[in-house]
Order: structure tokens, then sequence, then C-alpha cells
């Protein structure tokens, strides 16, 4: 009687130690799902802020506040207007104004 | 409860419960002559007082002031249900009183020198097996037990080698998610991104929408460099508010069948060789 007492909590005790090793294994599985998640959401966000950055020309004047660059660029012929045209293309652009007298002036706001 | 003295020969059925006695045949029996205090050092000496191959069981006991040693196979295979074996005993407890006693017509235990032996001669003055059984008053010295403990530590270190390793995988395996966690944690705090996912993925369509946005601004630049103009025509102004966007065109010709392909016409006018919209 007294050895079938002794069995049956040995049987209890493993029963209990391996539903906390199955929780364990559970809750490792959830953890790396997670950090998977995470990180690939962290990636994602990091790829898409690169995705467009600042790029203003040389002979352009630049004024920085807080979050956007403002450049001002003045009397571009055609081969400096080809320049600029990359600051369109790559730049987060907010705004911009393109004006065409006998040279063109040109002011984009950009964000940082 | 029936009491039985269990020989080789023995051949009763049992279909009751039953306290075992063995006879001298079944077991290994020394007395310890060395002289002891205890019977802690007796049970010490038990082991190393025989020499035997096989699985045993060691003990000793004290009778009348003299230790004796014995050796027990663990495999005993008695003949009898083991649902009806209450206890097993040995004869040389049980019989201690007894100088002789006739089991059957060929065979006696005979106590000499202390010790019971199992005879095929016969001798004077022996009693009875039956009377013999009915005398006696079992001793509290019982190997039942003892020999099913053998098995109960065995299982106890299966159990306890099972259970640690159950428990220590567990606990590598929540070492391991708080590292998991914890090297999450600091990629993120490292690209200055906040902890939950929640957030993580506000900040993810918010920039997925500011994207999609520049690359329809990108598009509508594309489309505005391929005006159809002549030669003598060209942009005199182009601007964007974050919004709508103006164009002013030095052109012969009204463009509103060109950009209306591509935007929403809000307002435009054409006078003069100029063609002014505002477009969305």
């Amino acid at each position: 009687m007294k050895n079938i007492l002794i069995i049956t909590l040995f049987i209890l005790i493993t029963v209990f130690s391996y539903k906390y090793y199955l929780s364990s294994k559970e809750n490792l599985k959830e953890s790396f799902e997670y950090s998977k998640k995470m990180i690939k959401l962290a990636n994602e966000i990091n790829s898409l802020k690169n995705t467009y950055k600042p790029y203003i020309p040389r002979f352009c004047k630049k004024t920085y506040t807080k979050n956007t660059i403002t450049a001002i660029c003045q009397n571009m012929d055609k081969i400096k207007f080809f320049q600029f045209q990359n600051t369109l293309k790559k730049s987060y652009l907010l705004t911009f104004d393109i004006k065409k007298e006998n040279l063109i002036n040109a002011k984009a706001e950009i964000k940082k | 409860m029936k009491k039985i003295l269990y020989t080789k020969d023995f051949n009763e059925k049992i279909k009751e419960p039953v306290n075992v006695i063995l006879s001298p045949e079944f077991y290994w029996i020394k007395k310890i002559n060395i002289p002891i205090k205890s019977l802690k050092d007796a049970k010490k000496l038990a082991k190393s007082s025989f020499n035997l191959k096989g699985d045993f069981f060691y003990d000793a006991f004290k009778l009348k002031d003299k230790f004796f040693a014995v050796a027990i196979p663990k495999k005993l295979n008695l003949k009898i249900d083991k649902k009806y074996i209450k206890s097993i005993r040995i004869a040389q407890i049980e019989f201690f009183d007894f100088e002789c006693i006739k089991v059957n017509e060929n065979y006696y235990l005979k106590k000499i020198d202390d010790l019971i032996f199992f005879f095929p001669t016969p001798s004077k003055n022996c009693i009875p097996l039956k009377e013999a059984l009915e005398k006696i008053k079992l001793s509290n010295k019982t190997f039942s037990q003892k020999i099913n403990k053998t098995l109960l530590v065995y299982a106890g270190i299966i159990f306890i080698l099972l259970n640690s390793a159950l428990l220590i995988k567990a606990y590598s395996n929540n070492l391991e998610a708080k590292k998991l966690s914890l090297k999450t944690e600091n990629f993120l705090k490292k690209h200055n991104l906040p902890p939950t996912s929640f957030q993580l993925n506000s900040i993810l369509n918010d920039l997925k929408t500011k994207v999609k946005k520049q690359e329809k601004i990108k598009k509508d630049l594309e489309f505005f460099s391929k005006t159809p103009l002549k030669k003598e025509e060209y942009y005199q102004r182009l601007s964007f508010d974050s919004k709508n966007y103006y164009v002013k065109i030095h052109t012969s010709k009204n463009l509103d069948f060109y950009f209306k392909k591509h935007f929403k016409i809000l307002s435009s006018n054409f006078s003069k060789n100029t063609y002014k919209a505002k477009l969305k």
C-alpha cells in the first residue's frame, strides 16, 4: 500500500514536471515567434525609413529646420537642373516650386 | 492468516492470503562471530560475509544476543500468486526455538550451532511441521517489503533522473526565452523603436502611407516630364504645395486633354500662349 502511494506520488510529480516542461517549451516557441515578428517589423520599418534620403546639390543654399531642409537653387542651367532633378527623384518631397525665366530657379522643402 | 513453510517441493495451490516462511534452501545464512555491538554494525558486515554471484539482498538480524547475516536472492520465483503473499519470513528466525522439525517423511529442519538447515536424514525428538507452525508466533522481521524496496529504489532513481532532466530542460527553455526577449528589446532600443508590436505596426502603416504618397509624387513628376511640348514651348512654372500642383506653361495649345489623363483639373486657363492649371 505504501509502495503504491509512493509510486503514485512519483507519477504525479513526473506528470507535473512534464507539464511544466511542455509549458516552458511553448513559452520558448512563443518568444521565438514574437521576437521573429518584432525583428521583421523593425527591419521593414528601417528599410522604409531609408527609401528616401535627402539629396541636395552643392550649389544649392540649404536651410535646416527641425524636420525639414529647404533647398534654394538659383540660376540653374541645363546641367545644374539635371542635378536638381535628382533631388526630386531621391528625396522625400514636401513642397517644391520651379520657375523658368532665362535660367531656372527652384525651391524645394524636403524631409530630413 | 495461514502460515506456510515454502520448500523446493512445495506444490500446494494457494488461493488465500498467506504468510510465507522460506526454508533454508532459499537463502544463505551465517552467524557473525566477530565481536560487534550493534545491529547497525552487523548490517554493514552482512554483504562482506558472503562471496556470492548473482543478485542478492543482504541483511542482518539478532537472535538471542547473536548476530546473523542473511543473503536472499532478489528473484525468488515462488509458485504462489503474488497477491496472496502477505509477507515473507525465513525459517531461521521463525523456527529458531525448535531443535528439529519434521517437514515430511523425507526432510527435516535441524538446528546445528544456532543455524537451521534442511536435512534428508531423520532424527529423534522432531516435532511435525503442522504443530510447529501452530506454536510459533510470527516475528516482525519480514523480507518481502525489503525485496520490493530494491525495485522502488530503481524506480526512484529513474524518477529522479527523469524529473531532473525535465526540470533542467524547462529551466533552460525559460532562460532561453528570457534571453530572446532581452535580445529583441535591445535590438529595438538600438534602432530607436518602441517595444510593442502594436506601436511598430502603427509606425509601419504610417511609413507605408508616406512612401506610397512619395511614389505618387515621383510618378506625377514623370508625367509632367512627358508633357507633349514643341521645341519653343516650355514650363514657366511647376510647383507643389503638398496637396496640389500649379503649372504655368508657355504653349500654343490648351493642355487640359493631356493633364486630365492623370490628374483631376481643379481649375485651368489658356490665353495668350500661356496655359495655367491647378491640378490634384
